[in-house]
């Protein structure tokens, strides 16, 4: 039987009196890239910090691969890797400086050696010695999930990670996403704005609107349950306006 | 190593390695060689007017002679102390300020929490790491000082000397805590970490030359005449208002235990061991009072407020 890598059961977040999420009950199994949509305040990067256990839920519970996010969270942060819209690291410090501190956090064994396969995983083990501060947006990103990955999590999270990004950058990290995946088995939870990049990646999705989630499928049921609809974008649009977020002009019946 | 020192030693290392700290840090030293370079000038120039004096009054048949001048080493040190008060303070509040304010506006603090860290040992950390690497810097300015007595003042320090500079180093670090753990609780209470910075400084400036300035208002003058020229000096004598403002003030706190440690104060050399002890025993404590009690405001806001590093 296949354990869920994620579940969430009326999960509820409140910020004084507004719902950032709603009753969220997901379901994402091990081995998913899931790509987690939604406009800007959907509650998309709410349900990633109660997730990843920066933020307590209201109400309602989730668990990451059995352990629960509040009772356990010790366990959860062992299991999950966490990668940020924007990776912001210590600029003074070299990169195996920053990696050092944060897999020494995380009670990684053998440091050095790990830093070393992250490193030469990203296809950049000149990087080493090399002081952040003078890194690109994109050589951040690489650093940024790097970092993630130093105690092997199963879960990694990624809050638009090609956000800001050139062509190159987004594609780099696109494959780097896959080979996680694919060589690794991690199970990848993403947000995204990015409708191209989730129709390419992502093997489910879901769809936020206000708080509330009004879609998650996997993509191939998704692409079926609308025969019309030409792109994940279209989709996309169709069930945004279904729920009173914009115009219905995306063509879809 | 437990949690909270890993953060403590990235800390000190990020510290040694950011511009504007080291910038400040040499600034720091160099006034230093300033200071002992003033300080031993003008003891050098007192005694020469000294000498000067004397030799005059013996010329002219004086039988009676004005006792020589009380002069210290230590006194040579004694613009110390403002440097400690001013660049300390300000080093000591862009620590605090780049350790949890920047951190927490550029999400860096979002990954530690994502980790098993908790939130008691991230704060552990950041301010045993900040307290360190003041400590190191008031170290360097205690070595500094004693080897530039050496150098530049021609004066070898005694043992005892040694001792009260190491001492004045302590109070020094009582000091800068006090404003380091300010900035560190003003980071979790205030949302943009620019206004960190200039609150501390507003905070600074307050008890470091508003208060004193107004305790001086309270102040009553009383005459003395200078033994060597004979001149009538208004020395400012301390009233119940001027001590209860002053008490407010811990650089006033500062300045005063370090006129009596660095013998600058007046009556400070012949002040008796016991006496100096119990003073530096009991502005210890005042000086480490509001660093106790913002510490304690920062975990009680801290482990309350969840949403503090995501906002």
């Amino acid at each position: 039987m296949t354990t869920s890598a994620i579940t969430t059961y009326e999960l509820t977040r409140h910020y004084g009196e507004n719902t950032a999420v709603s009753q969220l009950n997901l379901t994402i199994p091990q081995g998913e890239v899931f790509g987690f949509l939604g406009h800007n305040g959907a509650g998309k990067t709410t349900t990633v910090n109660l997730l990843t256990t920066l933020l307590l839920p209201t109400s309602g519970s989730a668990t990451i691969l059995d352990f629960d996010i509040v009772e356990h969270n010790r366990e959860v942060r062992q299991l999950i890797g966490y990668v940020p819209e924007n990776v912001r690291l210590y600029n003074d410090l070299t990169v195996a400086e920053n990696l050092r501190f944060l897999a020494e956090l995380s009670e990684v064994k053998y440091v050095d050696d790990r830093i070393s396969q992250i490193l030469d995983l990203l296809g950049h083990p000149e990087w080493q010695d090399r002081r952040v501060g003078g890194f690109s947006k994109g050589m951040r990103q690489r650093v940024g999930i790097a970092q993630a990955l130093l105690h092997k999590p199963e879960v990694l999270f990624l809050d638009e990670p090609a956000s800001g990004l050139d062509p190159e950058g987004q594609r780099d990290i696109g494959r780097l996403i896959t080979t996680l995946n694919r060589d690794y088995g991690i199970t990848i939870f993403m947000n995204t704005h990015r409708l191209a990049e989730a129709a390419r990646l992502c093997t489910s999705i879901g769809i936020m609107n206000h708080g509330r989630l009004v879609m998650a499928d996997t993509l191939e049921n998704v692409m079926t349950r609308f025969p019309d609809a030409p792109s994940l974008e279209e989709i996309y649009l169709h069930v945004e306006a279904q729920n009173g977020r914009f115009p219905n002009t995306a063509g879809v019946a | 190593m437990t949690t909270s020192l890993i953060i403590a030693r990235k800390e000190f290392r990020t510290a040694f390695r950011n511009r504007l700290f080291l910038t400040i840090t040499l600034l720091f030293l160099g006034l230093s060689i300033l200071s002992v370079y003033i300080g031993s000038t003008t003891k050098r120039a007192e005694m020469r007017i000294y000498n000067e004096t004397i030799t005059n009054l013996q010329a002219e048949g004086a039988v009676v002679l004005p006792a020589t001048p009380e002069i210290h080493t230590l006194t040579i040190l004694a613009n110390l102390v403002e440097y400690v008060s001013i660049v300390g303070a300000i080093l000591a509040v862009i620590l605090g300020y780049n350790s949890l304010g920047e951190e927490r506006d550029s999400g860096g603090l979002k990954l530690i929490l994502s980790r098993p860290v908790y939130r008691d040992q991230l704060l552990w950390g950041k301010w045993l790491g900040n307290t360190a690497v003041l400590a190191t810097l008031l170290g360097l300015v205690f070595l500094f000082n004693s080897v530039l007595l050496v150098v530049v003042g021609g004066i070898i320090p005694t043992g005892a000397e040694l001792l009260r500079l190491f001492v004045f180093t302590l109070m020094a670090l009582a000091y800068l805590l006090t404003f380091l753990s300010l900035s560190i609780f003003l980071s979790l209470r205030l949302n943009s970490s620019a206004n960190v910075f200039l609150v501390s400084l507003v905070i600074w400036m307050v008890v470091s030359f508003v208060l004193p300035q107004m305790a001086e208002t309270q102040m009553v003058n009383s005459s003395v005449v200078n033994s060597i020229s004979g001149a009538i000096n208004q020395i400012p004598q301390e009233t119940a208002v001027s001590q209860t403002i002053n008490a407010f003030s811990p650089t006033w706190h500062l300045r005063n235990i370090g006129g009596q440690l660095l013998q600058s104060a007046p009556g400070s050399g012949s002040m008796s061991s016991g006496t100096l002890i119990a003073h530096v025993l009991t502005t210890l404590l005042i000086l480490l009072a509001p660093t106790v009690a913002f510490i304690a405001a920062s975990f009680t806001t801290f482990l309350r407020n969840e949403t503090l590093v995501l906002e």
